[in-house]
């Protein structure tokens, strides 16, 4: 399977499969249908970029944890680049501790050039 | 499928856990198996098994599998399956046996309850019909039990698997490996079953052990020396009191072949045995932290492997495993050793700072020195014990508590370990630190035993029981050096750049210390040598300088082979060169004055460039040259005054000869090839070449805006300039002067802009080896204009990256970052990250430099976007500072512009009918509440701005949020129509004279905002502080 690299990601990417490791999971919020959504930093070998989770994974994942993600998108978020699940994507444990990453780039940090696109969306 | 197999009481997987390939082999195999068998009575069944076994050897692998998981998730019919797998197993169950402990060694932790009483079921089964090799299951499963985890299911593998074993005990007494693991895994598993609700399982235990013990003591005796360190901890319960006496006392009545503890103690433990105490997926975490994680990047690793293993109060004894783990089993390769993998002394220091109990931590410490205390170079392994020195060589530099600590241990163990084995222990711990330095682990004793960092005591306590190493600290290491008899200069930490303010820098460190010695007598004791006390503040480490480089980076090479400074190899090396060549190194390497040799120089270099066919790769050539000029290697080359003359002087022997070649050869001419080549092979066991090619051209003035020779040098060792670079100047800080290393600095900046600015390695590099001074002199050079380290792009990469250091080293990087007079708004994108507590050494620094600010629209929006969290007093420490100084006002007008803009959006939206404020008005509204519960400022409340805001807040709020707000919502003023244009003066008016207390403010306000001045002169009326509703028009 073709993986995409946390570095490549950019808004409006879709169908993205990505391995990572998750290096850090969000307390976590309820919508207002009742969904729970965690924000959690994760990485590869390339950078760090935030994920949302939605609902159930988002209880099992653990720093450390080694996943991949299938069939995700990215998208802007208050002003960071977010990745999300798509419709049919999962998030699927395979390992743990034994990836190598790295936390720069960090693709979620505010970035001005979203900043019209955040206007859009609000 | 997956739900499917789910049901099969194998496995226990998460939503999210993906299968691995011998789950679906397992799953498969039981499918099959069903299907055949589906149906059928249980006689026929037996017979189709049969048939269907001797079709092939994958139909019989199959069935074999199939039956074993039946027997595995279903213990109803566990017997029946067992019987079959017995009938149709052509191999003696070897299949069986290797996959049960592949599915023990793998899976454990996943593996369903149930199926895990069936693992101890078939074992049984296993042993009772006497299956070759099923004593390799048991092992497997005792390697499961965790160490320091009183969980309740790992209690019940403890349990099960010693009821096992003593229920087995014939069939154990025939096994002679399975009775010294079982030794070892109980002895150690005692320790953690000390609560009262374990005593029945301890005295289990206890038992068990101590009858193996009493009877097998012979099997035991192959564990070597950690047999007694086990049995030291347990050494007070009765049954093993007797015991530890007997091997002291009598050791024939323990076993006829036993002659006391000695014996036991000159035997290094078995890998095995040290491995056996760490879960299999322990043993892949620390292999992988060790050998594949870069030093810099270990921290996540270090907090998950914490996490899930050491945060309980009972894991403090696993700390002990790991580190006897450590030492014992993983010996990286030359190349690891080489690389910038983390060092093993670096994860050691991080198990042992874990350590929250003292009689945990004296255990690590026994654990980390237990190699040190009967070291004999013929039967142990310089690797067991060189975590130990290195952790206290590097720890005296960044954190001198850690290596004090072991320092003091190291000193009281020898004579507290064993009162009457003190001599040898003594021995022992002397041919530790005698191969450490024969051996060139690291290059000399004294910047240990005579750091200025020790206290008077310990310094006195070292010279007590290592008088050998003290007087003449460095003199064991040369011996082995075949360098003449001359007093090596060596140089003390010089001031650099300008005159630091340090004025007992000039240490009057006894040379004779430092002599290069043929001497072969260990104690060739200077009379004066190591006791001169050295002033604080001096950096030892730089006073060994160059000597500890050469020695220290050679050494990690060819620990175990030949060093470049033999003198027989280079009399060997000698004979392989042509006649030319060799008279001329010969005339270098003899000659003692310095332009005859530097002449020596230039004509080698001379005969390189002539002879054509001349290939230096597998020359000897470069390594008699560096035999040659071992001296000038060896001694710290910066100048102690670095006066332009001092420094020109520096660069005049003959190793700086090849430099000059090499800087003045035009960038295209061949000839640079060869220079380089030698450079570059010179390079490979001498790392200094490299930062003193820089040395050079920047003394030499040959940048003049080219970097062209380093480039070509770094290019010739096919690295990339980058890389390069900064293996280079880590040498140079690690090993050299750091007055040497600054001196370097503002060229690499300056000449390598696009490598150096914003670079976080090297940043970090820098931060992490200078000093308060050297920090200074850095500052000066940027405020003089001559340095510059940042710039705007991948400025918050950088910063980012510095949350990682440590605190000394994130300060020095905001210094030199202020030192840069940079616009705050470039750092303020970061702001979003910080986190109040965990970076409050980045957070306390943005703080200090927004607050000289004036707030503007953008700043206020990336500092209103901070997340609200409990105990963050980062927005309203600056709201609150800017409320009482000359900015209150705009201060007042942006925030109210903030609070309304976004509101009037909303208005204008039909389809938002249910009113509430956006997530970003509300955030603002909480800081406010804030800085008003932070002894409110009533002008600024008052403020139109601000009134105005708050009104159209209150009337978009949602009820909730009314609620929470209602003491801010409070501080509207009532007023009995809205307020109207024309009445703006007047209601600033009104704010105004709100002050009271606060005149100073108030009087330095009038001179500096003279157009309000008028305002505030027509309002004589004085309210008081505390706003109350009024009705003013």
């Amino acid at each position: 399977m073709e993986y995409t690299l946390v570095r490549d990601m950019k808004p409006g990417l879709k169908n993205i499969n990505l391995q990572f490791v998750v290096l850090d999971v969000g307390q976590g919020s309820i919508t207002k249908d009742g969904h729970k959504v965690r924000t959690c930093k994760i990485a590869d070998k390339t950078g760090s970029i935030n994920l949302s989770v939605w609902d159930e994974p988002g209880n099992y994942l653990n720093p450390g944890d080694i996943c991949k993600l299938s069939k995700g998108y990215a998208s802007v978020w208050k002003g960071c680049l977010t990745l999300y699940t798509g419709k049919g994507g999962e998030i699927q444990k395979i390992g743990e501790f034994c990836m190598s990453f790295s936390e720069i780039p960090n693709l979620s940090d505010p970035n001005p050039e979203y900043a019209p696109q955040m206007a859009k969306r609000s | 499928m997956q739900a499917n197999f789910n049901r099969l009481p194998l496995l226990n997987l998460s939503p999210i856990d993906c299968k691995e390939d011998i789950d679906e082999r397992f799953e498969k195999s039981y499918t099959l198996l069903q299907e055949l068998i589906k149906g059928s009575s249980e006689s026929e069944a037996h017979d189709t098994l049969i048939a269907t076994v001797s079709k092939s050897t994958q139909d019989h692998d199959n069935v074999c599998l199939g039956l074993l998981t039946s027997i595995l998730v279903d213990p109803p019919n566990a017997p029946r399956y067992y019987r079959d797998l017995t009938y149709v197993s052509r191999d003696g169950m070897n299949l069986v046996i290797s996959l049960l402990n592949r599915i023990i060694l793998e899976r454990y932790p996943k593996l369903h309850d149930g199926c895990r009483a069936q693992l101890i079921w078939v074992l049984r089964e296993l042993i009772k019909n006497s299956i070759t090799a099923c004593e390799t299951i048991a092992i497997s499963l005792l390697r499961s039990i965790a160490g320091g985890d009183v969980s309740a299911k790992n209690l019940w593998l403890t349990e099960k698997m010693l009821d096992l074993l003593i229920d087995n005990r014939s069939w154990l007494d025939k096994n002679s490996f399975l009775i010294a693991i079982s030794v070892y895994t109980y002895l150690r598993l005692i320790v953690d079953h000390s609560s009262p609700s374990l005593t029945l399982l301890r005295q289990k235990e206890i038992d068990l052990c101590s009858s193996l013990l009493r009877e097998k003591f012979t099997d035991c005796l192959v564990i070597g020396r950690d047999l007694v360190r086990l049995l030291q901890n347990v050494a007070r319960i009765t049954e093993f009191e007797k015991i530890w006496k007997d091997i002291f006392n009598n050791p024939t009545s323990l076993s006829p072949n036993f002659q006391g503890v000695l014996q036991l103690m000159h035997c290094r433990t078995s890998r095995r045995f040290l491995q056996c105490r760490l879960t299999p997926d322990m043993e892949k975490k620390i292999l992988y932290l060790t050998s594949l994680v870069k030093f810099g990047q270990q921290k996540r690793y270090q907090e998950w492997f914490q996490r899930q293993y050491l945060s309980t109060p009972e894991s403090q004894s696993l700390r002990c495993d790991l580190i006897r783990y450590i030492c014992g089993v993983i010996h990286p390769s030359n190349e690891v050793l080489c690389s910038e993998i983390i060092p093993r002394w670096a994860i050691i220091s991080w198990i042992l700072s874990s350590c929250t109990s003292s009689v945990a931590a004296a255990n690590a410490k026994l654990s980390l020195f237990y190699d040190w205390l009967f070291y004999d170079p013929e039967r142990d392994n310089i690797m067991n014990i060189e975590p130990a020195i290195l952790l206290m060589f590097h720890s005296m530099r960044n954190h001198p508590p850690t290596a004090t600590g072991l320092l003091n241990f190291l000193c009281r163990i020898v004579t507290q370990f064993c009162p009457s084995l003190t001599p040898q222990v003594k021995l022992g711990v002397s041919t530790s630190l005698s191969q450490i330095l024969e051996k060139r682990v690291i290059p000399s004793l004294s910047s240990l035993f005579e750091s200025p960092k020790l206290d008077r005591e310990l310094r006195l306590l070292i010279r007590e029981t290592f008088p050998e190493f003290c007087s003449a600290v460095s003199d064991p290491l040369h011996n082995s050096i075949p360098v003449n008899a001359e007093t090596i200069p060596i140089r003390d930490n010089s001031e650099i750049i300008i005159d630091p303010p340090r004025t007992n820098n000039h240490n009057d460190v006894d040379t004779s210390e430092n002599r290069f010695s043929d001497d072969e007598a260990e104690g060739s004791s200077g009379p004066n040598g190591g006791s001169v006390p050295h002033p604080d503040g001096i950096d030892k480490k730089s006073v060994t300088s160059l000597a500890e480089n050469n020695i220290n980076c050679i050494d990690k090479k060819t620990m175990n082979g030949p060093t470049t400074f033999s003198k027989s190899a280079y009399e060997t090396n000698l004979g392989r060169l042509n006649e030319e060549l060799r008279s001329t190194v010969i005339a270098l390497e003899e000659s003692k004055d310095n332009e005859t040799r530097c002449e020596m120089m230039e004509k080698i270099l001379q005969l390189i460039l002539q002879d054509d066919e001349f290939g230096i790769e597998d020359s000897p050539l470069p390594d008699c040259i560096l035999y040659a000029l071992r001296e000038e290697i060896a001694k710290s080359i910066f100048p102690e005054c670095p006066d332009e003359e001092a420094l020109e002087e520096s660069i005049g022997s003959p190793l700086f000869v090849i430099f000059r070649n090499l800087c003045q050869t035009p960038e295209e001419n061949p000839n640079r090839v060869p220079i380089l080549s030698l450079l570059n092979e010179m390079s490979s066991s001498q790392p200094s070449i490299g930062y003193l090619l820089l040395y050079y051209m920047k003394v030499s003035k040959s940048y003049d805006g080219k970097v062209s020779p380093y480039r070509d040098f770094a290019k010739s060792l096919g690295k990339d300039l980058k890389n390069c670079l900064l293996t280079d100047l880590k040498a140079c800080a690690d090993y050299d002067d750091i007055n040497l290393f600054c001196y370097l600095i503002p060229d690499i900046y300056n000449h390598f802009p696009m490598i150096a600015l914003n670079n976080p390695d090297l940043l970090h590099l820098i931060v992490s080896c200078i000093d308060s001074s050297q920090l200074q002199e850095l500052v000066c050079l940027i405020l003089q204009g001559n340095l510059t380290m940042f710039r705007k792009d991948g400025l918050l990469p950088l910063l980012n990256a510095s949350l990682e250091w440590e605190t000394f080293e994130q300060f020095c990087l905001w210094q030199l970052f202020i030192a840069h007079s940079m616009p705050v708004e470039y750092i303020l994108p970061i702001l979003p990250k910080l986190e109040f507590q965990k970076h409050s050494e980045a957070l306390t620094n943005i703080l200090l430099l927004i607050k000289r600010e004036v707030p503007s629209q953008e700043l206020l929006k990336h500092i209103i976007s901070r997340d609200v969290r409990d105990k963050d007093h980062f927005v309203v420490s600056l709201l609150k500072y800017w409320t009482s100084n000359d900015n209150w006002e705009k201060l007042a007008e942006l925030l109210g512009t903030q609070l309304t803009k976004p509101n009037l959006t909303k208005r204008k939206r039909p389809a938002n009918h249910k009113i509430s404020l956006p997530n970003s008005t509300e955030q603002i509204l909480i800081y406010l509440d804030q800085l008003r519960q932070t002894n409110m400022n009533s002008r600024f409340f008052t403020h139109e701005s601000i009134q105005k805001a708050l009104i159209s807040s209150q009337e978009l709020s949602s009820d909730s949020q009314k609620a929470r707000f209602s003491d801010l919502f409070a501080l509207i003023e009532d007023h009995d129509s809205k307020p109207k244009r024309g009445k703006t003066s007047n209601k600033k008016v009104k704010a105004k004279p709100i002050e009271e207390s606060n005149s100073d403010t108030e009087a330095s306000e009038e001179e500096t905002t003279p157009v309000k001045k008028e305002n505030k002169s027509s309002t004589p009326r004085k309210k008081r502080k505390t706003i109350v509703p009024s009705d003013s028009d």
